[in-house]
């Protein structure tokens, strides 16, 4: 290492060090009384032990929360009800998956959940019946992931990779090397190929109906290619589109690979001197998502950044690096863009956002059902945003709000639109964030539906 | 007859000194003790306490006490006078043979002991005594004359209950008594016949005269057996086709499987709770048999009515045994088994229920009401404040189809559709007792039903019993407050009519015929009229016409107020309403009475004569009150021409009287509003126009229907001409609003606040027009004006003085209630069936209808507190025990009214069924019986010790949680503090946790749904932060008691601004908590109109945006526009909108819990990101 290099080294490394206190003092406080946050009511809904990890959507009113204290528990957000706890893991559940019910109509949606017992259970969702208990893993599972559409098959990753069938049939479990971390990310791309990230490596494998016989929906798993590895260990992996997906890992760097030919077409904010204080690793991709596979959203240490991701345009749009007190965990978008939330360690969860116009005119409501979430988000027509693109400027998006209810670090949030917004956390809790006003409005059409539909008082 | 004798003397002796006593008196009738003097003490104020007594009328001894209700109840009375006095009614019908006599129930006042009775005789059967019948009464003995009359209907029904226990028990037992004496009998002419038998073979050598002597010896005997026998087949003939209630049979069969499963497993009979059984049997004898019952597991014990495991071994019958007086007569236990249990456990009951102040339990009974639906009632501090859909009909289709079909069956089925719960109003009432259980044991509902629909009646007059009451007889505090308070509205009325009827010099008749012709100028609106009461709480779209008679009504029979016609309204239209008018023209007073009594034939005679008699005095006297309140110029003539005219234009009066003037357009206005057809309307309100003036302040009574003035804020409601347009403004709104679905107000909310301003306008003329009343002697109440030392309370005073004196007036004119000795009124009812159908006419009423009157008082009440205490000349000792305790912050009257605390402690124990019962206390109860430890106690220290506390009031009524801090040492301080500002919080239930007193632990996110107030220890050395997290810190309020610093949104409104302004007025904490409890409801009016009218309307469900954001803002919006219409401002309108969402979110919970029980559904948490400031001092 030259003089020069290890000058500039030293110089980020002085950087480094100073950053924590520099993002201190400028992430934004609002001070007012928040006029732009439309979450200003909250169910708290109680019933796990433990930190609450992940949700899983089900469907307009129902979400899945699982936590370390080995139960899963299916609410209806809606009102706040807890409608089934599923308990029978002995270690805590580290994956879901959603299973369409096959061919009778009449069931609902199962849920697969797979834990760290070396179990895969499988549930039905409305009676929290647990149908299935498939113990054929042998390892403890890390992720799970459906391969294709109608939710035929499905594969669970951990220290090996296995595909099933959706009546819990194992049909083939593919055996990785033993000095390999456990698989803890996959995603699936085009010909049933999946990625899979575990540690700082990704593999793809392919799943192939195999040529030597056997039965008809008998599959196989075969390594297709192992990429090059990230730095450090891969924390997001996601989809962006048909042609590409991105992993992003600790070390804050993000990249983008073909799908085609599984080689990396862009590498995004590459730091050089990652480790940060203690491993802190202060720009670590937490959570990545990607909005009308264009516009890529990544959290970076306690900031986020938005790259544009077209092909041949790739720049940075955003950059706001003292987002949060404390590292991002996750980053979405709600009301279908028109806030970007992002949940950090810091136990709040903030609203992004341009400030909205109040004295919008009626004829814009309909135009704004037309909006992509991108123009929601940045306030833009599609024209100014790809304007915007073009040209150098950084967008700067504005807090909107702060939701502050959790004590711990706030895991992971699920957006229901304007029915609000689920987070968990630390403390154990599931927070639903609502919109006083539009609860006002439902309680009064519930209760006008309570009333006159009664024959009178009685 | 010895004892009555003996009464009659000792009740002579002790007028006398005693000292003389021995010299005259053989040492032998001595009484064994001495009392103490007791009806000397106890003056002639009356009773202490309010007891029942049974009574007999013993063959032997004559009329006797056999036992008081409470054991001490009466102590300082002369029980055996009296018992001389209500026992001394033959009411046996003297008819051949064996008969069964009906009871009676009489009203019996004592005027030199001051006291009333209900009495209730009955005759139990008894195989031993003469005649086999004993005359029992029992009695409610009461020094307030007011509260029999006010009650009497109940308490009718609920003596009936007993008495039928009793009599049912009784008849059981003598049945199987005298078909043992059957037995006997045949089993004695078996012996007989043994005994010849024997005779004529061994005994051959007797003398012929002998065998002649003993054959006719025998045949005399069987002779005389087959006569007896004939006679009890006769008695038994007659009473088992009465043994026809197999509910009541069966009643008691289980309680004795119950008693007998008791002793079999304890030894011992039925525990304590049995009660006044286990009193008689527990002397040695039976219990030694009880214990060999069970050591021989037959059940049978002496009384066991339904279980003989040994068949009866018949014994030979003397039948020349001459009565013996010697003996002493069967207890009533003895004659009626379990049935004297019931009925003295029922007894116990009633004298549980009634012995509180007569106010009391019309609020109660009034608010009660209330309770159903559950999900829409809204409480305040552990107290009802009103129930959104009390009373409301919201099935709109089924009631328009109804209103087209005949009148009588909208009536009916109106009734019926829209307030389902007063049917059982009187019941519900007894069930905040927990032992009263009986009532709902025995499962005979629907007497009690009937019962209380005859009660509406009874107690719609009560206000002008009161009147005459009034001076004859010192009657307690509360109740007197109410008799003022409602006879001001009733001499007015009366003063009107009569006035009429002087001016032209007319006889009764000939006044009975003009308002018949009044009557027929409204014509159209006859049918209409009847509706009238029953649409108040109907749904708009009838009303239409409706509405417009309830206006009419009033001021024909202002103190009428649902009383007569209201009663005729249910199916006697034609001739009960009839009956009303002309009742009510001439004597409001009398009517009351004898409506109460319901007896209708009695009625008549009654109200004739109160008419004749009265009318001159009144008119007279009562002009010169009436239109000092009303009309400040007291016009008289002019009004009075009004009146009898009908028909002259409201302009007229327009232009003489400005004040009232105004007043009357606001009437019309409204009525043009709520009604489509406004012509019709307004033809009526030309002919009738007089009305509204002269009551001006009787709005409330009047204006049922018009739930603008809840818009009113009473801090400006002086000003009429403001009432005026602010009446109109918001009707207006409220009215388009409506369009969509039928809503009604209940006579209730819109009441309340109608009348706070009536009893402010009232109190204001009251003021202005001094002369008029110190034209009249009252020489305490003066004095007591002048002590008063704030305005409202003088206000209040004066008012009340002037109410006072006209009563006075009346009362002393009043011929028929002040009889001495009177037996008021006899009433025969046949209890021997199942239901007791009270009086036709009264049992036909509508129940619902009583709510009006009641709630005006209750509001007058609560609006002018300080009367109850202050302006009483009548019981200087209460009032001076009251000044004493107040200073001591305790209830005034407490002392006196020891049943209501119990009666809340008792309601602790009652099932889970009656849950929300038990969980809210009706604001009678709750500021009668204010103690520690009860939501509101110490309000006023609080209050004044504490500045800024509005915006902790405006985040208790907001939802948003309010700690109270301070350090270990000040524990109790804040614990006070958390007490006393409990009572402003909402849905605030007993055994919910949303208050907490002292809370050490860190507290969470979770803790902020459930915890709406409370209490938090400042840990020592350590920051708050570590009790408060700063995410909570961020959603509360805080009122730190050490600093005197108060952290919080900031309110900027007027309502609570109106409550804590009037702090100083203040100093008794009661009296506080009711004038904050008139504030609650006050809001909760307005938050009821904003429920039906928005939240139930479509305004409140449209969703306008797409964006969040911009729907949040347009619905604030429109909240807001639409709150402004009910002159709701700034911070008020959320504490409007919090009380709704409340509302709301009970009901959307309580239909789930009809659908699933057990999974809990999570309330909402409001985060509003109001920024808070800190306020110090």
């Amino acid at each position: 290492m030259s003089m020069f290099q290890r000058f500039l080294n030293l110089g980020s490394a002085t950087k480094e060090k100073e950053e924590p206190k520099l993002n201190q003092s400028t992430v934004e406080e609002l001070s007012d009384g928040q006029p732009y946050n439309p979450y200003t009511e909250i169910l708290v809904l109680q019933e796990h032990k433990d930190i609450v990890r992940s949700l899983l959507k089900i469907d307009k009113y129902r979400c899945v929360s699982v936590a370390d204290d080995c139960k899963a528990v299916i609410w209806d957000i809606h009102i706040g009800q807890r409608l089934a706890v599923l308990s029978g893991h002995t270690h805590p559940i580290t994956c879901m998956l959603l299973l369409k019910p096959q061919t009778n109509a009449v069931a609902d949606w199962l849920l697969v959940t797979g834990s760290s017992d070396k179990l895969i259970k499988v549930w039905d969702i409305s009676t929290g019946y647990c149908h299935q208990s498939i113990s054929d893993h042998a390892s403890s599972v890390r992720c799970l992931v459906s391969l294709t559409e109608d939710c035929q098959l499905f594969c669970s990753g951990g220290e090996s990779l296995a595909v099933w069938q959706h009546d819990g049939r194992l049909l083939h479990a593919y055996t990785r090397g033993g000095e390999e971390e456990d698989i803890s990310f996959m995603i699936v791309i085009q010909n049933e190929r999946v990625v899979t990230a575990a540690d700082k490596i990704i593999v793809v494998y392919s799943v192939i109906t195999p040529e030597d016989g056997g039965e008809p929906d008998d599959k196989k798993i075969r390594l297709v290619k192992k990429l090059p590895p990230h730095r450090e260990a891969i924390h997001s992996l996601i989809n962006i589109s048909e042609s590409c997906f991105a992993s992003g890992s600790i070390d804050g760097t993000i990249i983008l690979w073909t799908t085609q030919n599984l080689i990396p077409a862009k590498y995004f904010n590459t730091v050089t001197e990652y480790v940060g204080d203690a491993k802190l690793y202060p720009y670590s991709i937490q959570s990545m998502f990607c909005a009308q596979e264009k516009y890529l959203f990544a959290t970076i240490g306690s900031g986020f950044c938005v790259f544009d991701v077209s092909v041949g345009q790739e720049r940075l749009m955003v950059k706001k690096l003292a987002a949060h007190y404390s590292k991002i965990l996750h980053i979405g978008f709600a009301c279908d863009g028109a806030y970007l939330v992002t949940c950090s360690e810091d136990g709040s969860i903030r609203l992004w956002g341009k400030t909205p116009i109040s004295d919008d005119s009626g004829s814009s409501d309909r135009d704004i059902c037309t909006l992509g979430p991108m123009e929601r988000f940045t306030g833009l027509r599609g024209d100014q945003l790809r304007q915007c693109c073009h040209s150098d400027n950084l967008l700067e998006p504005s807090l909107l709000g702060e939701c502050t209810a959790h004590s711990g670090s706030v895991q992971m949030f699920l957006d229901f639109d304007h029915e609000g917004l689920v987070s968990c956390g630390g403390d154990n809790l599931l927070i639903v964030w609502k919109n006083a006003e539009m609860q006002k409005i439902q309680r009064n059409q519930k209760v006008q539906e309570i009333l006159f539909s009664r024959d009178g008082i009685v | 007859m010895f004892g009555a004798d003996y009464a009659a003397y000792i009740a002579r002796v002790d007028n006398e000194s005693p000292a003389d006593d021995d010299s005259f008196l053989p040492g032998y009738l001595l009484p064994t003790f001495q009392p103490t003097h007791p009806w000397e003490a106890g003056g002639k104020q009356g009773l202490a306490e309010d007891f029942i007594m049974v009574a007999e009328f013993c063959e032997i001894e004559g009329p006797k006490p056999m036992m008081c209700i409470p054991k001490d109840g009466g102590s300082c009375f002369n029980q055996n006078d009296f018992v001389v006095k209500i026992m001394a009614v033959d009411h046996q019908a003297s008819t051949d043979g064996f008969s069964v006599t009906e009871d009676t129930q009489v009203v019996i006042s004592d005027i030199q002991d001051g006291v009333c009775s209900f009495v209730h005789h009955f005759v139990l059967f008894d195989i031993q005594a003469r005649g086999f019948v004993r005359s029992f009464c029992f009695a409610y003995i009461t020094s307030d004359k007011r509260k029999i009359m006010t009650f009497y209907e109940q308490l009718s029904s609920q003596f009936k209950k007993a008495a039928r226990f009793m009599k049912y028990g009784n008849r059981l037992v003598f049945i199987q008594e005298l078909e043992r004496r059957q037995m006997d009998l045949q089993y004695t002419i078996g012996q007989l016949r043994v005994k010849t038998d024997v005779s004529d073979s061994s005994d051959s050598p007797v003398g012929a005269s002998d065998v002649t002597s003993s054959e006719e010896e025998v045949y005399q005997e069987l002779l005389k057996i087959r006569q007896v026998m004939d006679e009890i087949q006769q008695i038994l003939s007659r009473l088992k086709p009465l043994m026809d209630d197999p509910r009541m049979e069966s009643y008691l069969q289980r309680l004795e499987d119950k008693a007998s499963l008791h002793s079999t497993l304890q030894h011992n009979m039925p525990n304590q709770e049995t009660g006044s059984l286990s009193e008689r049997l527990i002397d040695s004898q039976t219990e030694a048999q009880i214990r060999c019952c069970s050591l021989s597991h037959s059940g049978e014990t002496l009384f066991s009515m339904f279980h003989q495991t040994r068949p009866y071994t018949p014994k030979l019958v003397e039948l020349t045994r001459n009565m013996k007086f010697d003996s002493a007569l069967r207890s009533i236990h003895e004659l009626c088994c379990w049935g004297a249990k019931e009925g003295i456990k029922k007894l116990r009951q009633i004298h549980e229920y009634y012995n509180r102040e007569t106010l009391i339990i019309q609020i109660d009974q009034a608010e009660l009401t209330l309770l159903e639906p559950v999900g829409s009632l809204v409480t305040c501090g552990q107290c009802i404040t009103s129930n959104f859909l009390s009373g409301v009909c919201l099935g709109h289709q089924e009631l328009s189809s109804l209103s087209l079909g005949p009148i009588g069956a909208i009536d009916i089925n109106l009734s019926r559709l829209s307030l389902p719960l007063s049917d059982r109003m009187s019941l519900d009432s007894f069930k905040s007792i927990s032992t009263f259980e009986s009532f709902e044991d025995d499962g005979d509902m629907y007497s009690v039903e009937q019962m209380s629909t005859s009660s509406v009646v009874s107690d719609c007059c009560s206000p002008k019993v009161a009147a005459y009451d009034h001076v004859t007889k010192p009657t307690p505090v509360m109740s007197r407050l109410n008799s003022q308070v409602s006879c001001e509205s009733d001499t007015t009325s009366s003063v009107y009519q009569t006035d009429e009827a002087a001016s032209l010099s007319e006889t009764l008749k000939t006044n009975n015929k003009s308002s018949n012709n009044e009557q027929g100028n409204v014509d159209p609106l006859g049918n209409v009229d009847q509706q009238g009461n029953v649409d108040q709480q109907g749904n708009v779209d009838q009303q239409g016409n409706v509405d417009s008679h309830r206006n009419i009504d009033p001021y024909r029979n202002v103190d009428q107020q649902g009383n007569v016609v209201q009663q005729g309204n249910v199916d006697q239209h034609g001739n009960v309403v009839q009956q009303g008018n002309v009742d009510q023209h001439g004597n409001v007073v009398q009517q009351g009475n004898v409506v109460q009594q319901g007896n209708v034939d009695q009625q008549g005679n009654v109200v004739q004569q109160g008419n004749v008699d009265q009318q001159g005095n009144v008119v007279q006297q009562g002009n010169v009150d009436q239109h000092g309140n009303v009309v400040q110029q007291g016009n008289v003539v002019q009004q009075g021409n009004v009146v009898q005219q009908g028909n002259v234009d409201p302009n007229g009066n327009v232009d003489q009287q400005g004040n009232i003037d105004q007043k009357e357009n606001v009437d019309q206005q409204g009525h043009g509003d709520q009604q489509g057809s406004a012509d019709k309307q307004w033809n009526v309100d030309k002919q009738w126009n007089v009305d509204p003036q002269r009551h001006v302040d009787k709005q409330g009574d009047i204006n049922i229907q018009e739930y603008p003035d809840t818009s009113v804020m009473p801090s400006k409601g002086y000003q009429i001409s403001e009432l005026a347009s602010q009446n109109a403004q918001s009707e207006i709104s409220v009215s388009m609003e409506n369009g969509e679905h039928s809503t009604s107000y209940p006579t209730r909310t819109s009441l309340l606040s109608s009348s706070i301003k009536a009893a402010e306008l009232a109190s204001h003329s009251a003021k202005s027009d001094a002369s008029a009343t110190s034209s009249l002697p009252a020489p305490e109440l003066k004095n007591q004006v002048s002590k008063s030392a704030n305005q409202s309370a003088e206000l209040a005073t004066s008012n009340v003085q002037e109410s006072n004196e006209t009563e006075r007036k009346i009362s002393n004119d009043s011929p028929v209630v002040s009889s001495n000795d009177g037996i008021a009124i006899c009433q025969h009812s046949n209890l021997n069936h199942a239901n007791f159908s009270p009086c036709s006419c009264c049992s036909a009423s509508p129940p619902y209808l009583m709510s009006p009157p009641y709630c005006a008082e209750m509001r007058r009440v609560a609006n002018f507190p300080s009367n109850r205490f202050k302006s009483e000349p009548s019981q200087p000792p209460v009032v001076e025990e009251a000044e004493k305790i107040n200073q001591n912050q305790e209830n005034v009257l407490h002392s006196s009214e020891e049943s209501t605390t119990c009666t809340s402690s008792c309601s602790s124990t009652m099932p889970p069924s009656k849950k929300t019962k038990n969980e809210v206390f009706s604001l009678g109860d709750s500021v009668n019986s204010l103690q520690p430890g009860m939501p509101g106690y110490d309000i006023l220290s609080v209050v004044n010790t504490y500045h800024n506390l509005e915006h902790i009031l405006y985040s208790l009524l907001t939802g948003r949680t309010v700690f109270v801090v301070g350090s270990s040492s000040t524990e109790n301080d804040v614990i006070y503090v958390v007490r006393a500002l409990s009572i402003f919080l909402p849905d605030h239930r007993r055994k919910h946790s949303s208050v907490v007193e002292w809370l050490s632990k860190q507290l969470r996110i979770t803790d902020l749904g459930r915890i709406k107030l409370a209490g938090v220890c400042r840990p020592e050395k350590k920051s708050l932060d570590t009790i408060i997290p700063s995410v909570i810190k961020k959603y509360v309020s805080v009122l730190d008691i050490e600093r005197k610093t108060v952290t919080g949104p900031v309110y900027q409104g007027s309502l609570l601004n109106a409550i804590l302004s009037k702090r100083k007025a203040f100093s008794i904490n009661s009296e506080f908590i009711a004038f904050i409890h008139c504030w609650l409801m006050e809001i909760s009016s307005k938050a009821f109109i904003f429920y039906h009218s928005f939240c139930l309307g479509s305004a409140g469900r449209i969703i306008h945006d797409y964006r969040l954001h911009n729907q949040g803002e347009h619905y604030r919006n429109t909240v807001k526009s639409f709150m402004v219409k009910l002159s709701i401002l700034d911070s008020d309108v959320h504490i409007i909108e919090y009380l709704c969402e409340i509302v709301k979110m009970s009901e959307i919970e309580q239909s789930g819990k009809l659908i699933n029980a057990d999974t809990g559904v999570v309330r909402p948490i409001s985060l509003s990101h109001e920024t808070c400031q800190i306020f110090k001092g």
